[in-house]
């Protein structure tokens, strides 16, 4: 392995993550090809649909429900990540940073790769048919947006814009896993997970280290440049602006307000704290998004059963 | 090469910091201490950490250097043939906007940053030295781009996916005129652009060029034996 890459931090291997600790060594390269050790993108995938889900119905969420959108989170997520590595396996090999991957260092071949790709749409699949017919061809739509992302980010200057559409579709296929449909306040959680995305990975633009399934696209913050933060700070109002529009006209009540509060606060430090020459502070912010999908959670669920 | 460049003047002072220690921070760190942010004549668009007059590795001798086990800074110098290259994307950047750039032997990363700039969709900048590499990080955080890096050497290998190739100075030696140029031409006979930025070396091709534009590119009298190199961006062609 490259020693000299890892000691000098240019590889976003990590010799020291979960992976290499507990995971039995021939399991080891999947996991990594479904970037398992870097769980925040299956959380920013997952979000949208149990908001969605949880706007949808009356009382608590079906637990159960909940967690098939885990596991096609997961499952969807990996593929993504899976279907990158194996298109930008020759530039893998050339940068420092990406060159111990699996697949350009060898440790799967392409053709094992598409297998686990094959696998993980299985699983995919076999979540996707617990749920409605309608719900099953809105989930498989999904796949025209996942499938054209690795290309979009080559050629355009707004990828971001096109990650938001691919990472929220959640928020159309919740409503409609509970609903059979698809109603205005689910297009409205839609257009906000949208502005959410990207706010978030402006921030995340701003930081090159922990890099995920991208290279090399830093456009909007290249584009925004100083202005990032006004920028994001108006992402962030749209994001609360849609997310209370989706809230009231699906008939939420005063405590999802409340709550909904304090996921905003939790935005507004975000942005407000925010170092965006601070790399680590970057991915700091970027990874608290967790904590502001659990409260919007938090506001739709208390909006439905206070 | 000597990169002592007023030998006759007493040096302003000895080379900031302990040697550095074997990783790029340890590197980078130094290259902060040793250099200037600053702009190189040409390029008022991109910063880059140089020795300047007033900075100690500008007076750095190389008995200096080895004392510290440091290989010649050429990545705290924008040559003439980079800063040309860099000239000629800014200005053109249909050349690189949207594809995916190799900045080859591209010491501080001038031209590799200029591509970043002008919409590379991804640019790797290939460097040996590890000062180098360090000093390419530096700079391309201080113009907000991303830049790839390959540290080893590629010179010979095949380069899948890459669209532009940037060469400045690189044929100032004849052996590793003799390694890359062969190299190059085989990328341009793939399809691949190949522009070579070049202040009259002495080892670059007399034929199988094509002239794109030419700078009049002012440089250091330390360095280079005339105030302004004319320099030349080439487009390398894959026949002679």
């Amino acid at each position: 392995m490259t020693s000299a890459g890892s000691r000098d931090g240019f590889t976003d291997i990590r010799p020291d993550g979960w992976i290499d600790r507990l995971a039995p060594a021939a399991a080891r390269p999947y996991l990594k090809l479904a970037r398992l050790d870097r769980p925040i993108g299956t959380w920013l995938l997952l979000f949208p649909c149990w908001w969605s889900q949880a706007l949808a119905t009356q009382g608590w969420p079906d637990p159960w429900m909940m967690i098939l959108f885990a596991v096609g989170a997961v499952t969807m997520r990996g593929a993504g990540c899976t279907v990158n590595d194996i298109l930008d396996r020759d530039i893998d090999g050339m940068v420092e940073r990406t060159r111990s991957r699996p697949i350009p260092s060898g440790q799967v071949t392409v053709r094992q790769a598409l297998a686990f790709l094959v696998l993980q749409l299985l699983i995919g699949l076999a979540v996707l048919v617990q749920f409605n017919l309608f719900t099953i061809l809105l989930g498989a739509a999904s796949l025209v947006l996942v499938f054209t992302y690795p290309t979009m980010k080559r050629i355009t200057w707004w990828p971001q814009a096109f990650l938001g559409l691919t990472f929220n579709w959640g928020a159309l296929v919740g409503w409609a896993a509970v609903t059979g449909g698809l109603d205005l306040p689910a297009v409205l959680l839609y257009a906000a997970g949208i502005v959410w995305t990207l706010g978030y990975d402006t921030i995340y633009a701003h930081q090159d280290k922990e890099d995920d399934a991208r290279i090399g696209v830093k456009s909007t913050a290249l584009r925004l440049g100083d202005a990032s933060k006004i920028w994001i700070y108006g992402f962030y109002t749209l994001t609360y602006g849609g997310l209370l529009a989706a809230g009231l006209v699906a008939g939420l009540g005063i405590w999802f307000q409340m709550v909904l509060l304090a996921a905003v606060l939790q935005l507004a430090w975000q942005v407000g704290t925010w170092r965006p020459d601070d790399q680590m502070d970057c991915l700091v912010k970027f990874k608290s998004n967790r904590w502001f999908g659990w409260l919007v959670l938090g506001a739709i669920v208390a909006g439905r059963v206070l | 090469m000597t990169f002592s460049p007023n030998l006759d003047s007493p040096p302003l002072g000895p080379l900031v910091g302990p040697p550095p220690g074997d990783t790029t921070a340890a590197r980078q760190a130094f290259i902060q201490a040793n250099t200037e942010l600053s702009t190189a004549p040409l390029l008022p668009e991109v910063a880059l950490h140089l020795a300047t007059q007033v900075t100690p590795l500008w007076e750095a001798t190389e008995v200096d250097l080895a004392a510290r086990d440091l290989p010649p800074p050429y990545w705290a110098f924008a040559w003439p043939g980079g800063r040309a290259v860099a000239r000629h994307v800014l200005d053109n950047p249909g050349l690189v906007a949207g594809r995916r750039v190799l900045d080859f032997a591209a010491g501080g990363g001038v031209a590799g940053i200029a591509a970043a700039k002008a919409g590379a969709a991804l640019v790797i900048a290939a460097e040996i030295d590890d000062f180098a590499v360090a000093s390419i990080g530096l700079n391309a955080a201080a113009n907000g781009v991303a830049i790839e890096v390959s540290r080893r050497d590629i010179v010979g290998d095949p380069m899948p996916g890459i669209q532009v190739v940037l060469a400045g100075d690189v044929c100032y030696e004849k052996p590793m005129a003799d390694r890359i140029i062969p190299w190059l031409r085989g990328l341009a006979r793939d399809g691949v652009l190949v522009l070579l930025g070049d202040p009259g070396r002495a080892y670059v091709p007399k034929t199988g060029l094509e002239p794109l534009a030419r700078y009049l590119v002012p440089t250091s009298l330390d360095l280079e034996d005339k105030e302004i190199r004319e320099t030349t961006v080439w487009r390398l062609l894959g026949t002679v």
